[in-house]
């Protein structure tokens, strides 16, 4: 069916012409006009009329009788007064003609052919085609601001296309037609207009994901418009709401009113996709008795907006009747603890605190940090679950508990006291799109409040910068986080439109983590010279360098997979062929300094204790190494040294780690390890490499055999081995090799001697001399830098100290015997 | 014939189907007047003590702080029960009116298309033929 023909058959096509023939633009212009001109003339009326009698004003007067100027003036208020009721009554004939489709739910009825945004666009291209449609359309022009295309470029790009004549209305077979549809049936069929969006960057996602931003923004406004909502009056507070119910003065003291939280009043926080939680809890606090919930969930803030939605179902008088009127309080744990120190008190406090909510009869007492406050009373010898128990038995009050999933699990699970009178909601982490969704409100509030633009891509940035860049916390507090922190940064440094690029680039300032976003040319340099500059530090292991190397260009360009460590290498081979020396030239070259290598030596972590060191202790409350140095430094090389060495259980940790990129500290909470390069070290099949070597073969050529003798003995399992990135076998180093690094070594000794003033003449027969005493078979080059010091620095030293060695001498080695003597020039 | 149909397709709306938007938007005011004074809560509660400022009577009667406790509780419960007549009565003369006014809100929405064209019309000539 062409699109005329669609059009009329539904109800809302007459709303759509008269909306074409008074847009929202200039029935807002009328209003505002017609007002202005209202009050001032009644204001000149006003004056009129109060000097009247005033002498000072007879001319005035005289000029404004003789053109009968107060009747004129009248006549232009009854005129503006017209105008002004008209303008108000075609905003009311929009708003109630108006459908929804993504505030509220199921509010189309059957015989609805399309939603008010589809009949838009296809109103707009009724004489045209839908392509054409779309483009000129005032949704279509917000859609293309949106995706951070200027929609002048889409008007040009659509008046190069052809009109399709009679255009057949991709119609859905079950549902009503819906703007999505049409950006699918558009991004399916137009292939010019994927051309046009691809080579702008955007793709499909992003597309119908400006789209059901824009929806969203327009419906919001619209509903917000309708102030006669039952829901909207609802919110206005009643004068007498709290007259029946009794005072709580001693958990004012301890806490706060929820009510009165700026999560719970704000629009920005409107969209939720918590009903099957809220769901539940209204069932638990509707019990006849009993009513009590305990929230368990990730630490952090999700379980707090789960109760921010339950205080704006309150306010909004949508919820069950168990709830209506109720007003949540918020006890907060710390302010008790740290005012009850000894055991009466607590008691007493926490008794008369629980009388006031039962007396108060209004009350839902929502308790945060309920483990916490849970040790202290047992640490003062309290039995705080009798103590609360009948309370919590009683028919008269609810409670709302909220502990982390943890604490749930290791405290309270098995706890059927307890348990008999709370009903367990788990609250579940936000996936990506409900994130989005969470922040396309709060982004449109940030917007009117700095003045400012995001794109589509911008929102997306948030939801993926959340979980990728910030090592703590839960993905949706951070997007939320990062949305308010970015708006005044913005704002400050005079960006007005905020896209992904500004994202990222607040993002760096922020983590000091290069962001894909912003490559320099001096990176982009760096990167691509990546293999030399480590080379120049770690001789004779090429193999090694170049996946080093590409891990990182892999990780600074973005394709790397988001939810793994940036790299992870598992290098095997004997002492002293680089291994270490290669996370430490990594660390140098392109993190800017050795400092950036974090180094944990894994024999220290052997015993059953090893865990409790790395991740911390939930008994002690004693952070851990690993996770307070990953918390410190987000983004740089972990170096795991001996790691065969250390225990099952760590290794396990590192299964985890290496596959998602993120564990549990000891009280729960997740650090990411997404940006960090993990280098494990192992002498493990040493053995093997020298034989291997011995027998003239190369150990490359034999790397699954190599692995599979390491599993054979039990030192890593094979799952472990497969989550690396790569597993690199190093080589023992060849005499040419040690030459290398033997005449790198000296060249360093050389450089400080010439800061004294002092040259060092670094001849073969010295370098043969470091290379013949300094290195074998089991150490590789490990005991040269020993050597390096004890025969060369050592002699240096001494000539210095003898008056020998001053400023403007060179230093000459040579060797008779293999016996090292110096000597001045 | 664009406008005479848009325009027609207006009238059906003002005086069909905007009837029921206009009655319920009043009835969405008249519930609200109704929970703004608190009516239904304040009824439920008429005789509680004001913000329940009551005292627990002793365990073990004594005369002395028996009757004391009454007496508290009492002017306590008198106190509320005239602020809640007070506000009650209030609240349902509020209403009272508003239920009133709803034919001449009818009365209104059925002549607003011609109230605003004789608002028009009568300017135009206050204007030109004063």
């Amino acid at each position: 069916m062409n699109i005329r023909d669609y059009l009329k058959q539904s109800s809302i096509y007459n709303v759509l012409a008269t909306e074409s023939l008074v847009s929202e633009d200039f029935r807002t212009s009328l209003a505002k006009i017609s007002k202005i001109i209202i009050m001032v003339l009644v204001f000149v009326l006003l004056f009129f009329y109060f000097t009247k009698n005033s002498v000072r004003f007879i001319g005035l007067k005289n000029f404004v009788y003789s053109y009968n100027l107060i009747n004129r003036t009248i006549g232009i208020i009854l005129f503006n007064v017209g105008v002004f009721i008209y303008s108000q009554l075609a905003n009311f004939y929009f708003s109630s003609s108006y459908y929804f489709e993504k505030i509220t739910k199921n509010i189309y009825t059957k015989d609805e052919l399309y939603t008010f945004s589809a009949g838009r666009i296809l109103y707009a291209g009724r004489k045209t085609d839908i392509l054409h449609g779309f483009i000129n359309s005032k949704i279509g022009k917000l859609v293309f601001l949106r995706l951070g295309i200027n929609p002048n470029d889409a008007k040009v790009f659509c008046n190069s296309q052809k009109i399709i004549i009679n255009e057949e209305v991709p119609v859905p077979e079950d549902e009503i037609l819906k703007i999505k549809d049409i950006a699918k049936y558009l991004y399916s069929t137009k292939k010019e207009f994927i051309k046009f969006l691809n080579d702008k960057g955007i793709t499909d996602k992003e597309l119908f994901g400006a789209i059901d931003w824009v929806v969203y923004e327009i419906e919001t406004k619209e509903y917000n418009t309708q102030w006669w909502r039952p829901e909207a009056l609802a919110k206005i507070k009643s004068i007498a709401g709290d007259w029946s119910f009794g005072q709580t003065f001693l958990l004012d003291k301890y806490g706060r009113n929820l009510m009165s939280d700026q999560e719970v009043n704000s629009e920005a926080m409107s969209f939720s996709s918590r009903d099957a939680e809220m769901g539940q809890i209204e069932n638990a606090l509707s019990k006849s008795s009993g009513s009590n919930a305990i929230l368990v969930g990730e630490p952090g803030q999700e379980k707090m907006q789960v109760i921010w939605d339950m205080c704006r179902s309150i306010k909004n008088k949508s919820v069950a009747l168990a709830l209506q009127n109720k007003k949540p309080i918020l006890l907060i744990a710390n302010f008790i603890i740290t005012a009850c120190k000894d055991k009466n008190t607590l008691e007493n406090q926490i008794t008369k605190i629980f009388n006031e909510v039962v007396r108060a009869g209004n009350i839902i007492l929502v308790i945060a940090n309920f483990t916490e406050l849970y040790k202290h009373a047992e640490s003062l010898g309290c039995d705080f679950i009798n103590l609360i128990n009948p309370f919590l038995e009683s028919t008269s009050i609810q409670v709302v508990a909220m502990v982390n999933s943890s604490d749930f699990h290791q405290t309270f699970e098995n706890n059927k006291v307890l348990m008999n009178n709370f009903e367990t909601v788990l609250v579940r982490s936000l996936n990506s799109d409900e994130i989005t969704k969470i922040i396309y409100s709060a982004a449109l509030e940030s917007e009117k409040l700095y003045k400012i633009f995001f794109t589509y891509q911008a929102i997306q940035e948030f939801t993926s910068s959340a979980s990728y860049y910030f090592s703590n916390g839960v993905s949706s507090n951070m997007a939320m986080k990062l949305l308010n922190e970015i708006s005044p940064w913005a704002k400050r440094n005079g960006y007005k439109i905020i896209g992904k690029n500004e994202v990222l680039e607040y993002i760096e300032q922020k983590t000091n983590i290069p962001t894909s976003g912003n490559i320099s040319p001096k990176e982009k340099e760096k990167l691509t010279d990546l293999e030399n500059l480590i080379g120049k530090r770690v001789i004779g292991q090429k193999d090694a360098i170049v996946a080093v190397s590409n891990a990182l260009r892999r990780a600074r360009t973005g394709v790397r997979n988001p939810n793994k460590p940036i790299g992870s290498f598992l290098f095997l081979g004997p002492t002293g062929v680089g291994k270490t020396e290669t996370a430490k030239a990594l660390a140098f070259v392109f993190f800017g300094s050795e400092d950036d290598m974090m180094r944990l030596d894994m024999s220290e972590y052997q015993t059953d204790d090893a865990m409790e060191k790395l991740i911390g202790s939930f008994t002690t409350g004693k952070p851990g190494i690993f996770s307070s140095m990953i918390r410190e430094k987000q983004y740089g090389v972990v170096l795991l040294d001996e790691f065969e060495k250390t225990n099952k259980d760590v290794l396990n940790l590192f299964l985890q780690i290496l596959d998602e990129g993120f564990f549990s500290d000891m009280s729960g909470e997740k650090v990411s390890t997404k940006n960090i390069i993990f280098i494990a070290t192992s002498n493990a099949g040493a053995e093997t490499i020298f034989k291997m070597v011995s027998d003239g073969k190369n150990p490359k050529d034999a790397q699954d055999k190599i692995i599979a003798e390491i599993v054979d003995k039990g030192l890593f399992k094979p799952e472990l081995i497969n989550r690396f990135d790569a597993t690199i076998i190093y080589r023992p180093l060849e005499n040419a090799d040690l030459k290398q690094i033997a005449k790198i070594m000296l060249s360093k000794v050389s450089s400080r001697m010439t800061e004294k003033g002092l040259t060092l003449e670094i001849s073969d027969s010295l370098i043969d001399y470091v290379v013949k005493n300094g290195s074998n078979k089991a150490f590789g080059a490990r005991p040269m830098n020993r050597l390096i010091q004890d025969s060369i620095e050592g002699t240096v030293a001494n000539l210095i100290l003898k008056g020998d060695a001053v400023s403007g001498k060179t230093i000459v080695f040579t060797i008779e015997n293999n016996n090292l003597s110096a000597n001045v020039s | 014939m664009k406008y005479l149909t848009t325009f027609l397709g207006y009238l059906k709306w003002h005086y069909i189907t905007a009837l029921s938007t206009v009655f319920s938007f009043w009835k969405n005011i008249l519930v609200f007047l109704f929970n703004y004074f608190s009516i239904k809560n304040l009824v439920g509660n008429f005789f509680t003590p004001w913000k329940r400022l009551a005292d627990s009577y002793p365990k073990r009667f004594n005369i002395k702080i028996y009757f004391f406790t009454f007496v508290s509780n009492s002017i306590m419960r008198v106190v509320g029960i005239i602020l809640r007549s007070i506000v009650i009565l209030f609240g349902l003369i509020c209403c009272a009116i508003y239920i009133t006014l709803l034919p001449l809100t009818l009365i209104i929405w059925l002549a607003l298309p011609l109230i605003i064209a004789a608002l028009i019309i009568f300017g135009i000539i206050l204007l030109i033929f004063s």
